[in-house]
């Protein structure tokens, strides 16, 4: 599964010349062009409304662009049938900026959502849930439902969804806007966790605290444009 | 465990998913009733053809207008005997041709006729019209007769005899029996359409409903054929719940009528309802509901989604 990832060491994700509009409305993102290299790590940065959630939209062919090209995995995407959507989506997980939980399941079945549509089934599914969900400090709450749980708690229900799949693209819009600041560190962790496993990590964040203490590479949004940031490597 | 469900998509609060076993047992009652009654009917004309294979009439005209009708009956009858592949030929009383005919002319020619010329015999009139001589005649078994042939001889034996083959009537009857069946195919087949639309419509209405759902288990990696699972077991389940108690409430309908025909004596109380094989057409009809009804949700939503995507 992960092999293919690292075959010739082709980029994760590439833009070329992306621009994307809504609608009859003006350009929201023009002449994007970046490449993330597998094992990344990156944050996303930007004003509100600069356009951080459209290019994770676009990333998760959620949304197609207007014009130029998005590479996912070495394939473009605009020739991409239909049908091999979802296994490419099953290779990223994604924390929306609105969690997105499914109010009528518990946050273990939410969680165990993405192993199950990729045909996982039985006890094994959750216990994997069940310790992760604890890990997040949710283990009081297995059976809670999302309406019942706090914003902080769901956003780290919405993250476990994201991460149980051992994704090779994790995309987190806001993973820490609910949380302390000690919650938001030990979920940056969980990242980093995942990120030394060979994940490749993209967070979107206004919160610069967080971005300064990691120091992790940025791409930050502006009228539109991306450019890349570069900051010193993190400390260990 | 299996009244509620876990399910992805959370059915329980479509109207239409409420309604769609109520609609799916009448369709299922209704069928089960038609079908039934195909069995019934076809059960009695097959009786009755049964009955009339083998038979020939020979009727022969009497009354003043044909003075030697009772040597004519003796010909016919010492012909019949003569020939061979005929296994029984009977002049019918008297009584019996009134019977046959009373429901033509009334009582009337029982008062009149009856009394008037009782002890006369065949050529005696009824109500005024004469009763013709009828000769019943029963082929061997096995025996192939020509009827053409014997119909002219009998003719050549009595001026003016008419043999009536009711191979011909037995062979409508098949008609008949025949015409019942694809009544009963079509009555079937417009109520499995009927239900046909009604699941397309639920799972439309589902799919509706369910929008922002069905779009997160996309974005999470879900196939279609993921989604159209969790339509089809919905869709199957609620059918299969509706078609059981429609077929129960079918079969008490027929034990119903059932009883009925035996407090009038119509059938004896012991006779079998249905062959085992017809039992067997009510017991899949549950199974064939909710196949027809998961295989219709699996299309409509796979159809569907790919139009909306
Ligand atoms: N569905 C939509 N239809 C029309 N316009 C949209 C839509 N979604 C976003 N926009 C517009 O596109 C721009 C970028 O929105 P986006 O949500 O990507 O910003 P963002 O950087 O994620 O902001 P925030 O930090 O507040 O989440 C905004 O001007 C927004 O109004
Ligand atoms: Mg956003």
């Amino acid at each position: 599964m992960r092999t293919d990832l690292f075959d010739g060491e082709k980029p994760v994700v590439r833009f070329d010349q992306v621009g994307v509009r809504y609608g009859a409305g003006p350009e929201v993102l023009r002449d994007i062009a970046f490449s993330l290299e597998p094992g990344s790590f990156h944050f996303l940065t930007g004003e509100s409304g600069a356009g951080k959630s459209t290019l994770m939209r676009l990333i998760h062919l959620s949304l197609r662009p207007t014009r130029g090209l998005v590479h996912l995995f070495g394939r473009d995407t605009a020739t991409l049938p239909r049908d091999r959507v979802p296994d490419l989506r099953r290779r990223i997980g994604v924390v929306y900026q609105d969690f997105r939980l499914l109010d009528h399941l518990t946050a273990v079945d939410n969680v165990a959502l993405p192993l199950r549509v990729a045909g996982a089934r039985g006890p094994d599914v959750r216990n994997h849930v069940s310790e992760l969900l604890r890990w997040v400090g949710l283990g009081e709450r297995l059976a809670a439902k999302p309406p019942t749980l706090s914003g902080g708690e769901q956003q780290r229900v919405a993250i476990a969804r994201a991460v149980i799949n051992r994704p090779d693209l994790l995309l987190a819009d806001e993973p820490t806007g609910n949380v302390d600041d000690n919650i938001g560190v030990r979920l940056i962790h969980l990242f980093e966790e995942l990120n030394r496993m060979g994940t490749t990590v993209v967070i979107a964040t206004h919160n610069f605290g967080l971005v300064d203490r990691f120091r992790y590479p940025r791409l930050d949004l502006e009228d539109g444009a991306l450019k890349l940031i570069r900051t010193p490597s993190p400390p260990c | 465990m299996l009244i509620r469900r876990q399910t992805d998509i959370p059915f329980e609060q479509d109207p239409a998913g409420r309604l769609l076993p109520w609609i799916v047992a009448i369709m299922i009652y209704l069928s089960g009733v038609a079908i039934a009654g195909a069995i019934a009917l076809n059960g009695a004309v097959s009786t009755w053809s049964s009955g009339l294979s083998g038979t020939l009439t020979i009727q022969i005209p009497a009354g003043t207008a044909f003075p030697k009708a009772q040597q004519h009956a003796d010909a016919v009858l010492a012909l019949l005997r003569k020939t061979p592949g005929i296994g029984e030929a009977r002049r019918l009383p008297r009584a019996e041709v009134l019977r046959l005919v009373r429901p033509w002319l009334g009582d009337e020619g029982k008062g009149d006729g009856g009394k008037g010329n009782g002890g006369k015999g065949g050529d005696a009139d009824a109500g005024g019209l004469p009763l013709p001589i009828l000769i019943d005649v029963r082929t061997a078994a096995g025996a192939d007769i020509d009827s053409a042939a014997l119909a002219a001889r009998v003719a050549r034996a009595a001026p003016g005899a008419v043999t009536e083959n009711h191979a011909r009537w037995a062979g409508r009857l098949i008609g008949l029996a025949r015409s019942i069946w694809l009544v009963a195919l079509i009555v079937v087949a417009l109520i499995g359409l009927a239900t046909v639309i009604t699941v397309v419509f639920a799972t439309r209405t589902g799919l509706r409903i369910h929008r922002r759902v069905i779009g997160l288990l996309h974005l999470i990696g879900a196939h279609d054929r993921y989604i159209a699972r969790q339509f089809e077991r919905q869709a199957l389940w609620l059918s299969l719940q509706g078609a059981v108690v429609g077929v129960a409430l079918a079969v008490g309908t027929v034990f119903g009528v059932v009883h009925l025909a035996g407090e009038a004596e119509l059938q004896p109380a012991d006779a079998a309802i249905f062959t085992p094989a017809q039992w067997a057409i009510f017991a899949c009809l549950p199974g064939v509901a909710a196949l027809v009804a998961l295989l219709t949700a699996r299309i409509t939503v796979l159809r569907t989604l790919r139009r909306m995507t």
